[in-house]
């Protein structure tokens, strides 16, 4: 049986913009938030599973992350890594929109 | 293996005058001078006859002569005397390459001549307007270093605590721990700094009088062959960052990066600045002050360059403030690789 999810608003929608990930720290763990398009939120680790490096100080293409570093993507729907670098996907988190208030679940 | 179809600087506009400067640049010796009529010749240093280095000749008129015997060259690479005949070959001729001068400052482009459109030559309007900016005089600094380790220096300015303490440095920790964002787009990169509320560091306060903290900025922008950083601080609060800055010490630095050889780099430098227009004691200043840091930075980059060409074959661990670095090296090794694939070109005089 899974631990019980804890939600916490991380922002209002209109407060995120595609492009431009929200990095924060929700207890110790880094994540950030990916708006695409009008109503779509994603919350992934910021953590790239290479070298560590904070992957919302990289680059979005194609709906994907490109770590800053090193050019690990990684697909912001899914976490999936694209095996550049690393074959390890980054976590997600669950995100729910009560609103237009962002909820993102750990 | 060097990026070829781009500007670079060459000189200074005040260094090339009658007298034939000679300067390597892409690991190529040439001849840089200015004709009577004011023209500008960028040509190989080498007499197509046996080979005389044209920097040691004299220009006279329209032409460089040759010390050894006499050849003369128009601005162009044409022969046009060959002493004691009136017939000249036609291979007697010498490349040359584009050379245009824009803000003070003497461009060349030393790849595909019909690729060479001044409209790419970058903008710098800090040495051109001076109702608004005071420039330092330019200065060259050769660097024993590959160019890419320079430009790794000033797209990761987290150097600038430590290295530098003593005139732009300020607190290592505010330096390295500065909000940071890196952009990019198909030829250029750009790395925006913000260090808000810090104390003002020494070459700020020597020539300028901030109320107490002050909002700091570093924005770099750079293409191959060119940074731009505007710097400077403003007293806290005032609009450091509100996309208009008004008074402050504003700093606008030109950083020119050529390729002199593999491992040897010309560095070229300017600082302007919008306050204290005209004032020579405060250029002075800030061009000792330069003579200083890039004299750092120089001592730095030397021991570095020769302690990663001893070990060839030993890695890098990349930081965060790497990136604008990482990013600039991708760029200038995808147009590299363009360009090997492009057919190959055949020299040629005009």
């Amino acid at each position: 049986m899974n631990d019980p999810i804890t939600w916490q608003k991380v922002a209002r929608l209109d407060e995120l913009r595609e492009g431009e990930p929200l990095a924060l720290k929700l207890g110790a763990m880094e994540i950030a938030v990916y708006r695409i398009g009008e109503r779509e939120v994603f919350a992934l680790s910021d953590v790239c599973t290479h070298e560590y490096a904070v992957l919302s100080d990289g680059f979005i293409e194609d709906e994907a992350i490109e770590c800053p570093l090193h050019q690990a993507r990684f697909d912001i729907r899914t976490g999936k890594s694209h095996g550049i670098c690393t074959d390890v996907d980054v976590r997600t988190f669950p995100v729910e929109l009560r609103g237009d208030d962002v909820y993102v679940g750990t | 293996m060097f990026l070829r179809n781009t500007w670079y600087v060459a000189a200074w506009s005040w260094e090339v005058g009658p007298a034939p400067l000679a300067r390597k640049i892409l690991g190529e010796s040439l001849v840089l001078f200015r004709t009577a009529g004011g023209a500008l010749a960028a040509l190989e240093d080498r007499c197509i006859h046996r080979g005389m280095p044209l920097s040691r000749g004299e220009v006279d008129g329209e032409i460089i002569r040759c010390q050894y015997h006499g050849l003369e060259f128009a601005a162009s690479g044409v022969c046009a005397k060959a002493p004691g005949q009136d017939r000249i070959p036609p291979s007697a001729f010498v490349t040359s390459y584009p050379l245009v001068e824009k803000d003070a400052v003497l461009w060349i482009w030393m790849g595909d001549r019909e690729r060479a459109d001044p409209a790419l030559i970058p903008s710098h309007r800090y040495h051109s307007e001076p109702a608004t900016f005071t420039p330092t005089r330019g200065i060259m600094v050769p660097v024993a270093c590959n160019w890419e380790l320079l430009n790794d220096n000033l797209l990761n300015l987290t150097h600038v605590g430590y290295l530098h303490k003593k005139t732009i440095g300020g607190n290592g920790q505010s330096h390295a721990k500065a909000e940071e964002k890196t952009t990019r787009s198909e030829r250029g990169v750009s790395l925006d700094r913000r260090m808000p509320d810090v104390d003002p560091p020494p070459q700020y306060l020597q020539c300028y009088d901030f109320k107490g903290k002050v909002d700091r900025w570093q924005e770099v922008t750079w293409v191959p062959g060119f940074i731009q950083i505007a710097n400077g601080g403003l007293d806290a609060g005032t609009g450091a960052y509100s996309g208009t800055r008004v008074g402050g010490a504003q700093f606008f630095g030109f950083h020119g990066i050529t390729p002199e050889s593999e491992n040897a780099t010309l560095y070229f430098f300017s600082q302007s600045r919008n306050f204290k227009l005209g004032d020579e004691a405060v250029t002075e200043l800030l061009h000792q002050s330069t003579l200083i840091t890039l004299g750092e930075d120089k001592d730095a980059l030397e021991a570095q360059a020769t302690r990663c060409l001893e070990t060839p074959a030993r890695g890098f661990a990349d930081l965060k403030g790497d990136t604008a670095g990482i990013q600039a090296r991708l760029i200038v090794r995808k147009l590299i690789d363009e360009e090997r694939q492009a057919p190959a070109r055949e020299l040629a005089a005009r």
